[in-house]
């Protein structure tokens, strides 16, 4: 069962910001539990309640989509700098720039052009990564998703399943 | 392979991107791919890998395969030289004096594969 607290917000609030004081602490003690707050005009809702198993598996779907848009919008991020980074390569090869201007430009605008490959692969990520791959027309070597998804690739077969169209021979010699 | 200097070889050879890698840095990346190698000219000094602890790390050892993924630790990118490799076809080349790290991304169709494969495990930092 739900419980609702109200408080009145303080004076001090504004369109973006409230402030208010919260006159117990609220405990997360069971799976499933939650604890959230909602303002209305004057006063702020704070609602502790346990989800129920349905509203559970769906809110666990919800967090399959957020998991895969994250993704996405990090995929887009890495393929314009990866862009980027060749139209420049481009611009020196034909001697557009030379070697000090493309040295100024990567240090100045290095945001532009690098990829963080940074990012653990766990049983969560590699699911969502799993569907995402599954979706696209071209088959990609491990490097591939560390470049695009700034995956720091392991074997797969750790991971029990291996992506579809994931180009197989990634057991190859290092 | 993991190495302080290489000489890469491949009849097509692409820059590809800039990363930073944790263990290693920041490195500009070539894919090389229709029928490509690359030989350790140099050991890294202290001869440790820094990327994946299976690596080879010693003075001549070499990597042919069908595409290579090839990084190097240095912020200018090479120009590629052409040199006859085959009776039938040319090739791109070139030489590296700074940290590189090769991995074949796909391996010659020919060969079968290792039994039992060799790891890659990556070195975490």
């Amino acid at each position: 069962m739900n419980s609702v607290d109200k408080y009145i917000l303080d004076e001090c609030n504004t369109e973006t910001y409230s402030s208010v004081k919260f006159e117990k602490d609220y405990e997360l003690t069971e799976k499933n539990s939650f604890v959230f707050g909602i303002q209305r005009s004057s006063c702020m809702n704070i609602i502790q309640g346990k989800l129920s198993s349905e509203i559970s598996e769906f809110y666990e779907i919800l967090e399959e989509y957020h998991d895969k848009e994250k993704l996405y919008v990090k995929a887009v991020n890495n393929l314009l700098k990866q862009k980027e980074y060749i139209n420049l390569m481009s611009q020196y090869a034909s001697e557009l720039i030379d070697e000090e201007e493309l040295n100024q430009e990567l240090d100045k605008n290095e945001h532009k052009y690098l990829i963080k490959i940074n990012d653990e692969l766990n049983s969560k990520s590699f699911k969502a990564l799993s569907y995402i791959i599954g979706q696209l027309e071209a088959e990609l070597t491990d490097d591939d998703l560390g470049e695009i998804f700034s995956i720091r690739t392991q074997n797969f077969d750790n991971l029990t399943l291996r992506p579809s169209k994931l180009i197989d021979n990634e057991r190859s010699l290092p | 392979m993991e190495c302080a200097a290489a000489e890469v070889i491949s009849r097509k050879i692409v820059p590809s991107s800039f990363i930073e890698i944790n263990s290693v840095g920041k490195c500009f990346t070539y894919k090389c791919s229709r029928n490509s190698e690359s030989l350790i000219l140099k050991s890294l000094s202290p001869k440790e890998a820094l990327y994946n602890e299976c690596s080879y790390l010693d003075e001549g050892d070499k990597l042919e395969c069908e595409n290579l993924f090839v990084a190097v630790n240095k912020r200018k990118p090479y120009k590629f030289d052409k040199i006859n490799h085959s009776g039938r076809h040319k090739a791109q080349t070139f030489t590296t004096k700074e940290y590189t790290m090769a991995k074949i991304s796909k391996q010659l169709s020919s060969i079968p594969e290792l039994i039992p494969p060799k790891e890659l495990i990556i070195i975490e930092q």
